[in-house]
């Protein structure tokens, strides 16, 4: 392995400083200019690891902020696979990246009794111990898979067809998104598809060290997905930081797979439900009566990193009856499993507080972001519900209220 | 004659109240030979003055590719100078340590050289002892991932990078120890003879324009590129010719080994990985002047178009800087560039008619040490000194212990440590309690990790005068941004701290920027160009550096 | 999302935010696309108009604009066209709670010389609320002050310097090091990590005690831009009451803690005025027919996106921004492929005075008075395209100090050009 990128683009501006939530929250953390493109140079020279380079928590506002293309958060995780190759990452950190794989080992088991034994005060405890703050919000097991559930769903057999790569989160932890997602796509006129074989993207995986496995994942998911994408299918996800690993991430982390299967760069999924809208595929009109909600919209970084700016605020703004505010206050602060760790918890509190103000401050009863983990922080820092973008355009246009 | 008694060099005024010198030796010239030499001869106990006109390693010696030769490169040409250089490669690896890196090197053969060459090389290598193992072409592009996939052959040879400027000063370092004294910012004037006898050398300190009067009995003229100049200073003639050769420097390190094209010496086939950066050379140019060392365009496309066949990405990799200078080539009979020998000569001038005169050019930096002491040998003859030559067997620095790296590791960033460590030989210790007695120990320079200690440090060295002389000593402002944030912050940092330099604030960083923009200018294209834009920006846009020089009048 | 846009705007520094604000206060639709966070993060909060002409110091910048050569794209847009941008510009300031103003020297603004954190002086033009130049020319008795490990600014330089003036010579001055508030810290702060304990109310209090020390002891204080990062008076005015008199931020290099302000308060305005900003993207080429250009492509996180508008604004930055790409021997404009005549020899580029008059620091786009890129003959390439901010050829930001002055023109040029061109094809349709 041993892979670099070349921190060349790197002009040492200090945007990137301006932008990074973490550098906001802490001077513990060097920074991203520092540990990304100016570490880089001395990676190169073999020289030690700066102790603070666990700290990045991947959101990719460096990647975001810098004017000069520099790929940081990348420069940071291959830093970090690196670093990890030589020391083992920790158990929590093991269990924070495998949610997926535990989910699978544990999948006899019912959802009820699988979050007692995670969820239990004694439980929190133990994980505490091992770096799980325990006045995190876990998420809770679902009771059935999105995958269990979607298999009872039957396609109306539209001609169109799309792959829909539901993401680790609505899988294990949130399927009733999944399942809004398919009725949305099918109201549009297409027929989903959902690959048996897709694994998480891995991106839990790389943020928590665990290269090979990540590796392992990225290349199951492109043997599957290649295929359909030759068929010339959509491959589309509801989930920002899943389409922004197909995107970008496993193109500068393994080239190697990319070489062998070709890029399956999957499109968002609220984008591509809009231009079904923009192509009269798809009425967001309702014989329900119209009911007014008042709702605020939170943009995830993986969202606004993707470069076609915030089609599930745009989604929104097109169901009748919804009012929504675009909350526009940065980061959530919980960047996957980053905000759960004990010694970043704080942090994470620290870098959403903003955003929870602002929606605390909105006035409105129900969050809106399309990332499942900021959902759990936003629910957790401001007490509202959050929702999916489509589950809400469901709610409207099936009256279900 | 004056003749000065052992020990230090001895410093008197004259009844004209004119600062006077006595010593046995003056050696002229900082570079590495000179630097060598008054090591030398300071370790036999013969007291010596260097004087450099500018500040240590202001000639050649900091301006080449830092390659420490495994003489790979002239096995099939100079087969004699190959085992010089093979044998003193092993020894400054020992007595250095802090200034190699011990990266070897690969012979690499592209499709666009001769394969018949091939065979000729490995046996002039295992002539000269050179180790020189043929490397799988698969291994070697794992070993070292940008270069070409096109290449045919490779071989590993013990080559390694030497930070020559670091060379120069841990030689004048020890040699103080020994109790030479050493006096940079001074140019040798004139060389005062009588009854054809060396009685004196004047020095102008160029700094304050004053002279001062060095008597003493022997003179070494170790000038380099201005050995010829020197040499004329007292009526003679020397068979040097400047030979001037530019190089590139990188923005990071993309090979870890050196890569040599394996092929008939050439312009621009050794890519060098320095501490963070690769630099790429060397063009040859006969020049009649030894400070010509302005870099041109051509010259750096020139050496792009020569390094692509090793290194295909060579034209997206980040070009910081260019920068030249001139080789001290010895071309009796007017042989000249790459055909002229890269051997070394002693000259004795007493053949000549001046007694205590003696001239060493020619030779490369790896040689240096070999040099040095052959030019020592012939002066401690003169002298009846009898004292052998240890240079080879002693370390110039001593190593920190490790209680002392232990302790520097609390103060500074772990990553710069080594490299720290290694830059300061000596002088650790006391920059590690000027950290620990700081409230606070900030990097100045975040591209190549220079703290505020160090740097205060290297400030109140009397030799420092500049922010140049700090840049050299440190490495600061000589990497990613080239000056536009640690030149600010060095010299904020020395106002507040009352170590003033002997050039003002404004006119030091407009002096500096300036050094930096020269190297810049021939490569002011890619990301280099944006970076030049953001430093205009901070010293122009922002600072007001151009305006201030008419405006600040008081 | 496919849908046309009105007026695409590229680039999110001052001359794009200033070109999508003008566009959409002629009722057009405007979307913005940005690769990177634009060079107001690198700002200083002052905007300089004109502060040097041929190395002369200008003290009025209004009549330095006549002096300037004809290609400058201060002459192409006229005085009086500079005088409507400007006055546009502070009033979204001003109806955002951030009014800036320029010295008044006998019924006419002019130049004020602003210290810098070098204690060198640099004339610019509009300054934040609070300074005013009046204070600065008569102040005696100055405190300096800076703050433990902050290595941008040391009070000690910044007096040293400030005395080489003669006009800031004879003046009492008093260094102050105020106590770093973040303790042990893993990295050097920057002004910027000050500036946002002062946006906090919870944290703010660290300022205002120190400052609170000094009150009534001085006529005024000179300190880095640490006095929050968000354009909000009322802190401005709370910090000043607590000082007991004028507090005046010296000009500093990047972080740049008043250029954000600005950010601040021009995002908010497009964002009232329904700008679509994108994020993250960036433009690769453009699709042109028949004189008109009518999509950019662009790169959204790897996958090319069509981005079709009535007119685009190239505000992208020049060689720093990436607008303009120079490689050996030649310049570009990066996204229409623009060449941009240069000297074969890049050895000619620039001058050997790292401040000397080079040929590459005026190289840019040759525009007309619309702002439309010319080709040969004068003639615009496009009739829907125009260019705004260091993109633009003619003029040296950083010699002239007209970088954002500049900036602001163009924009607000270009963005109101662009809405009648969007506005024009708008009704050619219908």
């Amino acid at each position: 392995m041993n892979m670099h990128i070349s921190p060349d683009k790197c002009i040492a501006c200090t945007t990137c400083v301006v932008q990074c939530p973490v550098a906001e929250a802490t001077t513990k953390f060097l920074g991203p200019r520092m540990i990304g493109p100016a570490y880089e140079r001395f990676r190169l020279l073999g020289l030690a690891e700066d102790a603070s380079l666990h700290y990045c928590a991947n959101c990719k506002n460096c990647d975001i902020s810098c004017p000069q293309g520099v790929p940081v958060s990348s420069l940071n995780m291959l830093a970090r696979a690196e670093q990890c190759r030589h020391h083992s990452p920790s158990l929590r950190d093991w269990i924070l990246g495998h949610g997926e794989l535990m989910a699978r080992w544990l999948r006899h088991v019912p959802a009820p009794l699988k979050n007692f034994g995670m969820l239990n005060p004694l439980t929190r405890e133990v994980l505490d111990a091992l770096g799980i703050d325990k006045r995190a919000t876990l998420p809770a097991f679902a009771t059935q898979t999105f995958r269990q559930m979607f298999a009872h769903i039957r396609q109306p057999g539209h001609k169109r067809k799309v792959i829909y790569y539901p993401g680790c989160y609505v899988d294990v932890y949130d399927p009733t998104t999944g399942v809004d997602m398919v009725w949305a796509l099918n109201r549009a006129g297409y027929d989903v598809i959902v690959p048996n074989e897709v694994v998480c993207c891995g991106l839990p995986l790389v943020s928590n060290g665990f290269w090979q496995h990540a590796h392992a994942n990225a290349e199951r998911n492109l043997r599957e997905l290649a295929g359909w994408r030759d068929k010339g299918l959509p491959l589309l996800t509801g989930c920002p930081s899943c389409a922004l690993m197909f995107r970008t991430d496993l193109l500068e982390y393994f080239p190697d797979l990319i070489s062998k299967y070709g890029p399956c760069r999957l499109e968002d999924a609220q984008k591509f439900l809009l231009e079904t809208m923009d192509d009269a595929l798809f009425e967001a009109t309702s014989t329900a009566p119209v009911v007014s909600q008042h709702v605020i919209y939170h943009a995830p970084c993986h969202l606004r990193a993707q470069g076609n700016g915030l089609p599930g605020l745009a989604l929104l703004r097109r169901i009748p009856g919804v009012n929504v505010d675009n909350a526009d206050a940065g980061c959530c602060g919980i960047s996957g499993s980053y905000g759960f760790k004990k010694e970043k918890y704080d942090i994470a509190q620290t870098i959403g507080s903003r955003l929870f103000a602002a929606i605390r401050e909105s006035g409105a009863a129900t969050a809106v972001s399309e990332c499942g983990t900021c959902r759990v922080q936003i629910r957790h820092g401001s007490g509202l519900p959050a929702k999916h973008p489509v589950s809400i355009l469901r709610q409207h246009l099936e009256g279900l209220h | 004659m004056l003749v000065a008694s052992r020990g230090m060099p001895q410093q008197r005024t004259d009844p004209n109240g004119e600062s006077m010198l006595e010593t046995t030796v003056v050696v002229i010239g900082g570079g590495a030979t000179g630097a060598g030499t008054f090591r030398d001869l300071c370790m036999r106990g013969v007291p010596t003055i260097l004087l450099e006109q500018g500040g240590l390693a202001h000639g050649t010696s900091s301006r080449f590719h830092g390659l420490l030769h495994s003489g790979g490169r002239y096995a099939v040409g100079d087969n004699d100078s190959a085992r010089e250089c093979i044998e003193e490669n092993t020894i400054v690896r020992r007595i250095g340590h802090q200034c190699v890196e011990e990266t070897e090197g690969f012979f690499v053969l592209t499709p666009e050289d001769d394969p018949d060459y091939v065979q000729g090389w490995v046996e002039a290598c295992a002539k000269a002892g050179i180790a020189a193992a043929e490397v799988d072409v698969h291994e070697a592009l794992r070993l070292e991932p940008n270069l070409s996939p096109a290449i045919r052959r490779v071989f590993r040879v013990p080559d390694a990078c030497v930070d020559g400027f670091r060379l120069v000063l841990h030689n004048a370092m020890s040699a103080q120890r020994y109790g030479g004294r050493m006096l940079t910012y001074h140019k040798a004037v004139a060389i005062h003879q009588q009854n054809g006898k060396v009685c004196g050398v004047t020095a102008h300190n160029t700094l304050t324009n004053e002279d001062v009067e060095i008597a003493c009995s022997c003179v070494v003229n170790a000038a380099g590129s201005w050995s010829g100049r020197i040499a004329a200073l007292a009526g003679l003639d020397v068979a040097v010719s400047p030979d001037r050769g530019t190089l590139v420097v990188f923005n990071h390190r993309f090979t870890s080994r050196v890569v040599n094209r394996l092929h008939p010496g050439s312009d621009g086939d050794i890519f060098v990985p320095h501490g963070s950066i690769t630099i790429l050379g060397t063009t040859s140019t006969t020049t009649d002047r030894p400070d010509d060392t302005i870099p041109t365009t051509a010259e750096v496309q020139r050496l792009l178009a020569i390094g692509e066949p090793l290194f295909p990405d060579v034209r997206n990799y980040r070009i910081l800087r260019a920068f030249a200078g001139t080789r001290p080539l010895y071309t009796p009979g007017n042989a000249s560039g790459r055909k002229a020998s890269r051997g070394f000569h002693v000259v004795d001038h007493g053949s000549e008619g001046l007694e205590g005169m003696v001239s060493i050019f020619g030779g490369k930096l790896t040689t240096y040490r070999l040099m040095a002491e052959r030019a020592a040998d012939t002066v401690c003859k003169k002298l009846g000194v009898t004292a052998p030559c240890r240079t080879a067997e002693e370390a110039l620095i001593p190593d920190p212990d490790k209680a002392t790296l232990a302790l520097a590791a609390r103060h500074f960033p772990m990553a710069g440590l080594k490299i720290m460590a290694d830059r300061l030989g000596d002088d650790l210790p006391s920059v590690l309690d000027a950290a620990k007695a700081k409230k606070e120990n900030p990097l100045l320079c975040e591209c190549e990790m220079v703290s505020l200690a160090e740097i205060e440090h290297v400030a109140r060295d009397a030799a420092t005068h500049s922010l140049t002389d700090i840049r050299l000593r440190t490495r600061l402002g000589m990497g990613t941004c080239q000056g536009t944030f640690c030149s600010l912050r060095t010299i904020a940092a020395l106002a507040e701290h009352n170590i003033p330099l002997d050039i003002p604030p404004t006119e030091n960083m407009r002096r500096f920027l300036q050094e930096r923009w020269k190297g810049l200018r021939p490569a002011l294209w890619g990301i280099q160009a944006r970076e030049m834009e953001l430093g205009r920006a901070v010293y122009a846009g922002v600072l007001n550096l151009d305006g201030a020089a008419h405006e600040q009048n008081c | 999302m496919n849908k046309i846009a009105d007026v695409l705007v590229v680039g999110s520094g001052m001359a794009g935010l200033v070109a999508a604000l003008s566009a959409a206060q002629q009722g057009c639709s405007v979307r913005l696309l940005s690769a990177g966070m634009g060079s107001l993060a690198i700002c200083g909060g002052t905007i300089d108009l004109l502060g040097y002409v041929q190395g002369n110091a200008i003290a009025d910048p209004w009549q330095g604009m006549t002096q300037l050569p004809e290609e400058h794209p201060y002459r192409l847009l006229g005085v009086d066209n500079v005088r409507l941008a400007m006055d546009s510009l502070r009033k979204t300031l001003e109806d955002h709670g951030w009014p800036m103003h320029p010295a008044i020297i006998d019924g006419h603004d002019g130049n004020t010389r602003l210290p810098t954190i070098m204690g060198t002086l640099k004339p610019t033009w509009l300054l934040p609320p609070g300074v005013e130049p009046q204070t600065l020319a008569t102040a005696k008795n100055i405190l300096v002050v800076s703050v433990e490990k902050l290595r941008d600014c040391r009070p000690g330089l910044v007096i040293d310097q400030l005395k080489r003036y003669k006009e800031w010579a004879d003046r009492t001055y008093t260094p102050a090091l105020l106590p770093s508030p973040f303790g042990e810290a893993h990295r050097s702060i920057s002004a910027l990590d000050l500036a946002r304990l002062a946006d906090r109310p919870q944290t703010r209090n660290w300022l205002l005690d120190n400052l609170a020390q000094f009150a009534g002891n001085y006529d005024l204080i000179l300190l880095p831009p640490l006095c929050g990062s968000r354009a909000d008076l009322a802190l401005q005015q709370q910090i000043s009451a607590i000082a007991k008199c004028p507090v005046v931020e010296m000009l500093s290099i990047p972080p740049g803690v008043g250029g954000l302000r600005l950010r601040d308060v021009l995002l908010r305005a497009m964002k009232e005025c329904g700008c679509t900003f994108i994020e993250n993207a960036t433009a690769l080429h453009a699709e042109v027919h028949d004189g008109c250009c009518t999509a950019l492509q662009v790169n959204a996180s790897g996958v090319v996106e069509r981005q079709a508008a009535h007119a685009f604004v190239m505000a992208t930055g020049g060689i720093l921004g990436g607008g303009i790409t120079m490689t050996p021997g030649t310049v570009q404009e990066t996204v229409f492929g623009i060449d941009i005549p240069a000297p074969q020899d890049v050895g000619q580029w620039s001058e050997q005075d790292i401040f000397g008059n080079h040929i590459f620091s005026h190289m840019g786009i040759r525009v007309d008075s619309a702002m439309r890129p010319v080709g040969h003959e004068a003639t615009p390439l496009w009739q829907n395209v125009f260019f705004a901010g260091r993109t633009v050829g003619g003029y040296d930001y950083a010699a002239e100090k007209s970088g954002l002055g500049v900036a602001i023109a163009t924009g607000w040029q270009a963005g109101r050009m662009a809405a009648r061109a969007a506005l024009e094809m708008n009704g050619k349709q219908q």
